[in-house]
């Protein structure tokens, strides 16, 4: 009984915080993020990359933003340690954490692929041969990519430059994220087949959407009549 | 030479001290239960997986333990406690006409996916209440819930309400047809209100149905939800929302600073739950404590017949809530 009331107290002492914790993805997604928050009129600066800042706020203290890993944002929404999150619609499939995901925010578009190299004479995913080595970073999406297609093939886990993999055969194939295909083509690969089309996505805790149900929502109002462009986004 | 002392991930010991304040949680749940004469069973931790599967949703059965046992059969490890007790009450044979009312406080077993933090072993708290159907039994279990949640002096938590046959009903009422139905009734159970937006705007519904169903996910809050669902769902929905609102408002007769919210966008798995849905949730811990509803088909599938309502609490979250600052 006691204990409960110290706990009153300290609630009544808090210092009224911002409405909302938002996880940010360092990285590609990051400058699209921002620039989002500033078109529906949010006062914010990025951190200078040397001040190793992992979390600010906006200059209203509306929001509190911090800076993890992509495939991290979607971890720290599920577990509610923060309220929403903005994160790929790839790096979401291949998490498969329970979060609500409430808007396309139609930026970050890139495509998940399957690629080999310029010189193979494959020319599809069905001609891949049975037991080939395929390289990536969403060794999930991958498994059931090829799953789907009744394709039996060996996935090696690489945490980057996926595109290595063919040229000093560590893989007979790669499956990465590309926006255009030019690095790809660059490196001597050519894109066989489209996996799954990415885009960057709002979203929330679930219970935080019921706790925080007011403000989360309106942000997405918010976001859907000023923030995201009007051009339709091609499924 | 040295032996490893490990224990599979996801599950723990409990020593003294700590399991010392899981059962004093129950414990205080289990007296509320026995005074509102309730009675305790307890089913088998494994179960033959073809029986207990023709009752279980897709995502229990996916996330449940299965082994063999020495003769090759296939079995389960329970994965919730409601899926038992059915299996229980229809293997009684005629529950027509009778009221049972069952409490439990089991451990339930499900594969955690990857390495979530989330434990693959809990213990649930939960009463069941079978036989009657209709506004009066629901009301009973959800102020069975409260007296529960009250008597564990637990900070304040919330409920959010929603309605299986409400959501069903204007489904079939706004002419939704049947693949339809399943992608956007999915899409809500996995809160992925982009693809239930898709799946809508791509259909052929009117474009006033349309922007009925697009409205649902921020139809969420109190009285005013429903006087504004009031003025858009069609005729017999109306009358759903009606029951759903008179559930509600009987709850707070009895109990007025209750905070429970309307949600007309929670929808479970629309197999299982027939009538009323429930949440409940505290903002200290990011996910639920517990949730429960109506299920008049599940009994019906193990053979048997009779309607249901019922909860299940996960003690440990309770305990998480009850210890954050």
């Amino acid at each position: 009984m006691a204990k409960k009331k110290i706990r009153k107290k300290g609630k009544v002492a808090k210092k009224p915080g911002p409405e909302l914790s938002i996880a940010l993805s360092k990285g590609a997604l990051f400058n699209g993020a921002l620039a989002l928050f500033q078109q529906i009129g949010i006062r914010v600066n990025a951190p200078s990359t040397e001040d190793r800042e992992l979390s600010f706020t906006d200059r209203d203290r509306r929001f509190r933003f911090l800076i993890v890993r992509p495939a991290d944002v979607p971890v720290y929404v599920e577990q509610g340690a923060v309220d929403i999150g903005i994160a790929g619609k790839d790096v979401l499939e291949e998490g498969g954490n329970r979060v609500a995901e409430m808007l396309d925010l139609q930026f970050g578009g890139c495509q998940l692929v399957l690629a080999v190299p310029q010189v193979s004479r494959i020319s599809s995913a069905q001609e891949l041969p049975s037991g080939s080595r395929v390289a990536t970073k969403f060794t999930r999406l991958t498994e059931k990519y090829f799953s789907r297609l009744e394709k039996p093939v060996e996935i090696v886990k690489l945490y980057g430059s996926v595109e290595l993999a063919p040229s000093t055969h560590l893989a007979d194939a790669i499956t990465d994220l590309t926006a255009s295909g030019k690095t790809l083509r660059k490196l001597g690969l050519k894109v066989v087949d489209v996996i799954m089309e990415s885009s960057a996505r709002l979203i929330a805790n679930p219970v935080r959407l019921k706790v925080k149900y007011k403000e989360i929502w309106e942000l997405c109002s918010e976001l859907s009549a000023k923030g995201i462009s009007k051009k339709k986004f091609k499924k | 030479m040295k032996k490893r002392l490990q224990i599979p991930s996801g599950v723990r010991d409990l020593m003294p001290d700590e399991l010392k304040k899981h059962t004093d949680l129950a414990e205080r749940g289990i007296a509320v239960f026995e005074k509102n004469g309730y009675e305790r069973v307890q089913t088998p931790t494994m179960e033959l997986y073809d029986t207990i599967v023709q009752g279980m949703g897709k995502g229990l059965q996916d996330s449940a333990y299965k082994f063999l046992d020495g003769a090759g059969r296939l079995m389960i490890l329970r994965p919730d406690m409601t899926t038992p007790i059915a299996r229980m009450a229809a293997t009684m044979g005629s529950t027509r006409g009778k009221v049972l009312k069952y409490y439990y406080d089991a451990n339930v077993f499900r594969v955690s996916r990857g390495k979530t933090g989330e434990p693959s072993e809990f213990r649930q708290l939960g009463a069941e209440l079978i036989g009657p159907s209709g506004a009066k039994a629901d009301e009973e279990i959800l102020l069975l819930l409260l007296e529960v949640l009250n008597t564990l002096h637990l900070p304040p938590f919330a409920i959010d309400m929603g309605s299986a046959s409400v959501f069903q009903s204007l489904l079939t009422e706004c002419g939704v047809d049947k693949g339809l139905q399943s992608s956007m009734s999915d899409s809500l159970v996995r809160l992925d209100y982009v693809r239930y937006n898709t799946v809508i705007g791509e259909s052929k519904l009117s474009r006033e149905t349309q922007k009925i169903f697009m409205g649902l996910p921020t139809m969420r809050g109190g009285g005013e939800v429903l006087r504004v669902a009031k003025t858009i769902f069609p005729r017999s929905t109306r009358e759903r929302l009606v029951e759903l609102e008179s559930t509600v408002g009987a709850i707070r007769k009895v109990n007025s600073s209750v905070a429970i919210f309307f949600n007309l966008s929670l929808v479970k798995d629309l197999d299982y739950y027939t009538g009323i849905i429930f949440d409940v949730y505290s903002d200290r811990v990011g996910s639920l404590l517990g949730s429960g509803g109506r299920y008049d088909n599940l009994i019906g599938r193990f053979g048997g017949t009779s309607p249901a309502t019922g909860f299940a609490l996960r003690v440990d979250r309770l305990l998480r809530q009850a210890k954050r600052p």
